[in-house]
């Protein structure tokens, strides 16, 4: 079966609404600053990729119109930012909420903070006793199934509704288990994605493990010194090209592959050699039935911690051979910041923004070449064609992922 | 689906390992449960997670591990006892509605009490989902795929159901899947203070190993259904009853078995309603388990009512509940409602 994309939407630090976030990501633009959401001056960064629209006027209400998405069912920031990338998705793919209402519709989510933002708050700024003083719908949000579930309710989903959280890859499996729903016949349409919302405890959690970077992010660069938090949200509409066609969707691109693997080496370390990272990739070719040489582009997960962007080259090098040094591999997260379990999502998008636009997106910020790195980084976005992409999503736990994307118009040789 | 349970890991309240379970089961006891003085009342596990004798060449990882995630490893290495060992290129699945919400809560009013710069980094990595899954990965050595899914009380049936279609489609070899959940004093506060406390609050972890085909199947997994309806609550578990009937049926369509095969049934918490919608599809009268009075409930807990459902299977003598006899029927029935909304229905076959 062949899988189609129908529809998508996005939000993030650079641009929200699929134009802007194209426009923001082919401009190298960079949505790294001061952090607004808390005050962070008793940390080790103080900055982040956070989003300050109002995602409920202007597009995002004719999209909401158009799909019939409640953008004022909110509950916390998470989910809203869910919400009104699925009301864009839904309304480029030309589908409403009733359209969704019957048991071949499900819905996979990929995540990993759901309300923390606003839980953590009746804690950390409490004097008293939180439990005397706590809202207790507010914690019924904390459960990262909670974005999931309120997402459903919005949407009317009939069928499947699942949420996988495995850090850093949520979003990316998540794509990868409504691919397989579609596959097993169990959906028709998979609405898929993940959405993240920046707060104290994974900012602080990050910052005790020395993986924040004071300043803006440098994946790949040999000035690098971890990452810069981000969040957003991304979801993507999926479907078999035989039900997009027969409706008259638009297909934006094809899903052609997914792949996932463990690495049974440590819980927060990748392996040096690139080991597991080449699996995850190797093994979404294999689920797409292609060649390695087929690939024209990687977005890497690209954290910009030393070891991360060692591992990954390491792992693009096993996969491309004596391909890896001019493959262009570039990563979203200079410009976006690392949206955690939404990271996936987000960066898919990015990949399909290259391929409407014939562009490369660029590693914004790279200057300096790391020995151990020997790749096309893309420094600043470029034209190109891109026909087979690969987007990587690395996480604790060892969990790595990949999945393989083709533009429309591509066809196997 | 060709997939067969071909091992179980068990961490009850209950006992420890296969036969530990059975026994204690067989001879119809009940785990005490606790008072909750110290605000985390209910069911605890019957024994210490001491992993040293499991994986002793971990002993630095096992002082950093958190008590959700020693669940998970100690049920794991009782499911590759039961198995003789463990394929390195096994799947892992692992449900967990709540995750390390005890450790989360401990790290966050340390950030409050602190500040940021004692944070304490060896805590942080376990507060992901997925931390003890990546713990049992590389203390078992798996390298297979690895899901942790959370979605609320289907999370261990999702998991399970991802584990079941990887190795009927040749994806995997073999899988781990199951569910663990912890009992702490903030999921008790928390779920009071919401309002959706569980009948008798337990913890513990069950892993089950699936194969394509095994001489030793305990049982089959022969189709999982999955389905959303909106609760009349959002905080109690009131499964919409159409939804459920048409899902119960879905299921057992799939599975390609009779509402009466079906010789015994295993619920998640859904109150009477689920009693209900459950009657209506198999006629009243099939026997529940009551393993909630007995062992307690927690989120995650369709793991063990898919093991609990395969060994029913495997041995008919077991009863069914305390005061009933084995299962008679040729087929089980695993239903799930979950707060907010989504549903599970898996259906396990005998092996024959």
């Amino acid at each position: 079966m062949n899988v189609v994309i129908t529809g998508h939407g996005v939000v993030s630090a650079i641009g929200s609404g699929r134009a802007a976030f194209a426009a923001g990501l082919q401009a190298g633009a960079c949505g790294v600053a001061p952090i607004q959401r808390f005050d962070a001056s008793a940390y080790r960064s103080q900055v982040a990729a956070e989003v300050h629209e109002d995602l409920r006027s202007g597009a995002w209400r004719a999209w909401a119109e158009a799909s019939g998405v409640p953008l004022t069912e909110r509950r916390g920031r998470a989910a809203g930012f869910a919400l009104s990338a699925l009301a864009e998705a839904l309304a480029e793919a030309g589908l409403h909420v009733g359209d969704l209402a019957n048991p071949a519709t499900g819905l996979a989510f990929g995540g990993s903070t759901a309300g923390m933002p606003e839980a953590e708050g009746g804690l950390l700024d409490s004097d008293g006793d939180y439990w005397a003083e706590a809202d207790p719908t507010v914690f019924l949000s904390t459960p990262v199934g909670s974005t999931a579930a309120v997402l459903a309710r919005a949407l009317r989903v009939g069928g499947p509704v699942t949420t996988i959280s495995t850090a850093c890859s949520s979003a990316t499996n998540a794509i990868g288990l409504g691919l397989n729903w579609l596959r097993r016949g169990y959906c028709d349409r998979v609405v898929v994605g993940g959405s993240d919302a920046h707060c104290r405890l994974t900012h602080a959690g990050f910052c005790s493990l020395s993986l924040v970077a004071p300043e803006r992010p440098l994946p790949f660069d040999a000035r690098r010194q971890g990452m810069v938090i981000g969040e957003g949200a991304a979801f993507f509409v999926l479907e078999s090209e035989e039900t997009a066609r027969a409706r008259g969707a638009g297909v934006i691109g094809q899903l052609l592959g997914f792949g996932n693997g463990a690495e049974a080496f440590h819980l927060v370390q990748p392996r040096a050699d690139g080991a597991g990272a080449a699996s995850a990739m190797g093994t979404a070719l294999d689920d797409a039935g292609l060649a390695a040489d087929a690939v024209d582009y990687v977005n890497a997960h690209g954290t910009a911690t030393p070891a991360n962007d060692v591992s990954e080259a390491a792992g693009v090098h096993r996969v491309f051979g004596g391909r890896a040094a001019s493959l262009p591999v570039s990563s979203t997260k200079s410009q976006v910041g690392h949206i955690l379990g939404a990271s996936g999502a987000v960066e898919l998008a990015a990949v399909l923004a290259a391929m409407a636009g014939g562009f490369l997106p660029p590693t914004a910020g790279w200057a300096e070449r790391d020995e151990a790195i020997d790749l096309d980084t893309v420094p600043t976005s470029r034209p190109g064609d891109v026909g087979v992409a690969l987007s990587n999503s690395f996480a604790f736990g060892g969990n790595d992922s990949s999945v393989c994307v083709a533009h429309p118009d591509w066809r196997r040789s | 689906m060709n997939a067969v349970i071909a091992a179980v890991g068990l961490a009850t309240p209950l006992g420890f390992g296969r036969e530990a379970f059975v026994d204690a089961w067989r001879a119809g006891a009940s785990a005490p449960r606790v008072a909750g003085g110290d605000e985390a009342g209910g069911v605890r596990l019957s024994q210490a997670l001491k992993l040293r004798g499991w994986f002793p060449e971990q002993r630095a990882s096992l002082r950093r591990m958190d008590r959700l995630s020693k669940i998970i490893a100690a049920s794991a290495a009782l499911c590759r006892e039961d198995a003789g060992g463990l394929d390195a290129a096994a799947a892992l699945a692992v449900g967990t509605d709540l995750g390390t919400l005890e450790g989360t809560w401990a790290f966050l009013s340390r950030l409050r009490d602190k500040g940021p710069a004692l944070a304490n980094p060896n805590e942080f990595p376990n507060l992901v989902p997925n931390a003890g899954a990546g713990y049992v990965g590389i203390f078992c050595g798996l390298q297979g795929p690895s899901h942790t899914f959370c979605q609320h009380e289907t999370c261990g049936d999702d998991a399970i159901a991802w584990a079941a279609e990887g190795v009927d489609e040749g994806r995997f070899p073999s899988a781990v899947a199951g569910g663990a959940e912890e009992l702490g004093a903030v999921r008790c506060r928390a779920t009071a203070a919401a309002g959706c406390a569980d009948g008798v609050p337990g913890e513990g972890g069950a892993l089950v190993l699936l194969e394509r085909s095994s001489a030793r199947g305990l049982a089959q997994v022969l189709a999982s259904r999955g389905a959303f309806a909106p609760p009349r609550s959002p905080v109690r578990r009131e499964p919409a009853a159409e939804a459920l009937q048409s899902l119960v049926r879905r299921a057992l369509d799939a599975a390609e078995v009779a509402a009466a095969d079906v010789g015994a049934v295993l619920l998640s918490d859904g109150g009477a309603d689920l009693n209900a919608a459950v009657d209506a599809v198999l006629g009243a009268g099939v026997p529940r388990t009551d393993h909630a009075a007995r062992v307690g409930q927690h989120p995650a807990d369709a793991g063990f009512r898919v093991a609990l459902g395969a060994l029913l299977l495997a041995d008919r003598s077991l009863p069914v509940h305390v005061d009933g006899d084995g299962c008679g029927g040729s087929a089980v029935l695993v239903v799930s409602a979950a707060r907010g909304g989504t549903l599970r229905a898996t259906v396990l076959g005998a092996c024959s």
